[in-house]
């Protein structure tokens, strides 16, 4: 994963959604007990989801696990109305805004070298499981390193989270026919890389 | 993906980004199976969509995110959000202030700070910061305190803290300061607003605990401490070795509830491998500094000096906050000497420039300290609800992250109370 998160397409053009903000207000038209069911849903659904694509930016689960949990405070703060009907790029959006937000802020004082795949495997998993898991991440995102910042990003929301080329679009801000550009072309650059692994 | 006008008789590169949204189900039914057709026909691309689709099987299988949940701890919290959220009052009353209305109440805290600061009495001890005065035992700023962990209850049988005057460098030139990563008391302040529904009792407001739980990003001078045991040299930072032990950052703002006063604000961060004994003092210019005082860290009464706590846990936060008086608008107010693991890190000289734009992690932290001492009933005559309410407001913004709108959230829910 990039060292140097200036590589990913700035903030301001990330989204066509909008970060929540504390100070929004919200008027939501679903009670209060329906709210509460739609967020406790949307934690059960999208929890490992987000943890697993937040873990690929930050290379460290405790920091994963904390930007997870702000963009499910911020869901809270939200207007449910608003982001019920792109809930899923919705919340990817403000989980990856927010992890590069970390990822900026933690460039600034922590040493490069304290940035490693060590913590990658959480508590959520049995010490064996969580090797193995590891292992496995560790593994792909060394070669996901060789690509572009952009190449990277799209392939991981397409691949990890199976997201479509217009959910990637609204997370990332980048045209559908990018998108699918660079993955064409990160596909590539990686059968070149890993030939024997690629292989069908 | 748009149709394609020429799908019937699609011509197709094995380098048609085409292929790739096909194998992944991107193309509409027309495009598809045009270059459904396409591949049939040629051998090149046949072997180029199992190229393609062999990348995709490694890449879902490696990346298949795993059964990672969030810390009970942490959804307890989004759930406890989400309660706050249906409540039909709403849980953020900043909410309603709109952006025209920040810079208005920044000007009310001012205007109010003037206000209140010119309807004070005459502090005696303002304008005779005179050995006699400042030299009194219990006054002493020096918190050779062990930290005492006061037991959080909402009761008043708590210990007296005493309180800790501002003293005059001329009589205590150096402060060592604790260094104390304690950060439980904001957990126990919330439960006692949200779920007791009531003020904590006075006694059992720990400033400094509740500012340990915002790490500050610091505009000023920063310092960082390296081991020495290791021979680091830049030359070896290839090898993935860290030396780092621990950073220092200092920030001076104007002091939100004391014009004529300066808020130092002290960050140590701690590095991620492993503990560190970190220890601090702060040297005050006797030709600058009328007077000082370490914010929080106070000793509870009746309880004896005990050892300076030293020790920083890896990857901990420790904020210190000392309000100084000067006798000038800019220059050196004195300077910061620190150690990290016995070895001496470069010192920090303070300069005070007042045109300097305060970072928005200063503004955050002269809020919680703000809030931290109007609950605790320090600096009565200075710090009301009015003060804590526009400073929030303030503060309030797009930008903040979500612990620290629930800061802000939780100080709304205390103006209520």
């Amino acid at each position: 994963m990039p060292e140097n998160s200036e590589n990913f397409p700035k903030l301001s053009q990330a989204s066509p959604v909008d970060p929540v903000s504390p100070v929004d207000s919200f008027e939501t038209k679903l009670s209060p007990a329906d709210r509460e069911k739609f967020i406790e849903k949307a934690l059960t659904d999208y929890e490992s989801p987000l943890i697993g694509y937040a873990i690929t930016i930050l290379h460290d689960h405790d920091l994963a696990r904390d930007v997870v949990q702000d963009t499910f405070v911020r869901l809270c703060q939200q207007d449910i109305e608003k982001v019920r009907g792109n809930l899923k790029s919705w919340l990817f959006t403000v989980c990856r805004n927010r992890a590069l937000d970390v990822l900026r802020k933690d460039k600034r004082t922590q040493p490069l070298e304290e940035i490693r795949w060590k913590k990658v495997a959480g508590p959520g998993l049995q010490p064996d499981e969580s090797s193995l898991h590891e292992e496995r991440i560790a593994h792909v995102m060394g070669h996901l390193d060789r690509l572009t910042a952009n190449q990277r990003e799209v392939i991981i929301l397409k691949f990890q989270q199976d997201l479509s080329y217009q959910d990637i679009h609204r997370i990332t801000g980048l045209t559908t026919g990018n998108i699918g550009f660079l993955i064409h072309t990160g596909l590539k650059r990686l059968r070149e890389i890993i030939p024997e692994d690629l292989r069908p | 993906m748009n149709q394609d006008p020429q799908a019937s008789d699609m011509k197709l590169h094995p380098e048609d980004p085409r292929l790739t949204a096909y194998v992944l189900g991107e193309l509409g039914p027309e495009d598809a199976a045009a270059v459904e057709r396409a591949v049939a026909a040629d051998p090149a691309l046949q072997a180029e969509v199992a190229g393609i689709r062999g990348a995709r099987q490694f890449l879902t299988d490696r990346l298949a995110v795993g059964g990672d949940k969030l810390l009970p701890a942490q959804r307890e919290n989004i759930l406890r959000n989400a309660r706050a959220s249906s409540r039909p009052a709403g849980i953020i009353s900043f909410a309603s202030l709109q952006a025209w209305l920040i810079p208005m109440a920044a000007a009310a805290v001012l205007a109010l700070a003037t206000f209140i600061l010119m309807r004070m009495p005459e502090d005696p001890k303002a304008t005779a910061a005179t050995p006699k005065t400042a030299a009194t035992p219990t006054k002493a700023p020096a918190p050779t305190v062990e930290k005492v962990v006061v037991p959080v209850k909402p009761e008043s049988d708590l210990p007296a803290i005493a309180r800790r005057d501002s003293v005059s460098p001329k009589d205590f030139p150096t402060l060592e300061l604790p260094v104390s990563p304690e950060k439980s008391n904001l957990e126990a302040i919330s439960k006692s607003i949200r779920a007791d529904g009531k003020l904590p009792a006075r006694e059992s407001v720990r400033l400094d605990e509740i500012l340990n739980n915002f790490p500050l990003r610091l505009s000023g001078t920063a310092s960082i401490a390296r081991s020495a045991a290791n021979n680091w040299h830049p030359d070896n930072r290839e090898s993935g070795m860290s030396t780092h032990v621990a950073t220092l950052s200092t920030e001076l703002i104007a002091c939100p509830w004391k014009p004529s006063a300066t808020l130092l604000f002290v960050s140590v961060r701690a590095s991620t491998l492993k503990d560190s004994d970190v220890k601090i003092s702060f040297h005050a210019d006797p030709a600058t500094v009328l007077r000082y005082r370490l914010l929080g860290s106070t000793p509870v009464a009746g309880k004896p000096a005990g050892k300076l706590p030293t020790r920083l846990p890896a990857g901990a936060v420790v904020n210190l906050t000392i309000e100084i008086e000067a006798s000038v608008s800019g220059g050196t107010l004195g300077s910061l000497e620190w150690s990290a693991d016995g070895t001496n890190a470069p010192p920090i000289r303070l300069n005070l420039n007042k045109d300097t734009e305060p970072s928005d992690d200063a503004r955050f932290g002269a809020l919680a300290c703000t809030f931290s001492q109007w609950l605790s009933g320090d600096q009565q005559g200075l710090i009301d609800s009015e003060v804590v309410a526009a400073l929030a407001r303030e503060i309030a913004s797009s930008e903040l992250s979500a612990d620290r709108a629930d800061f802000l959230v939780l100080i709304d829910q205390s103006l209520h109370l």
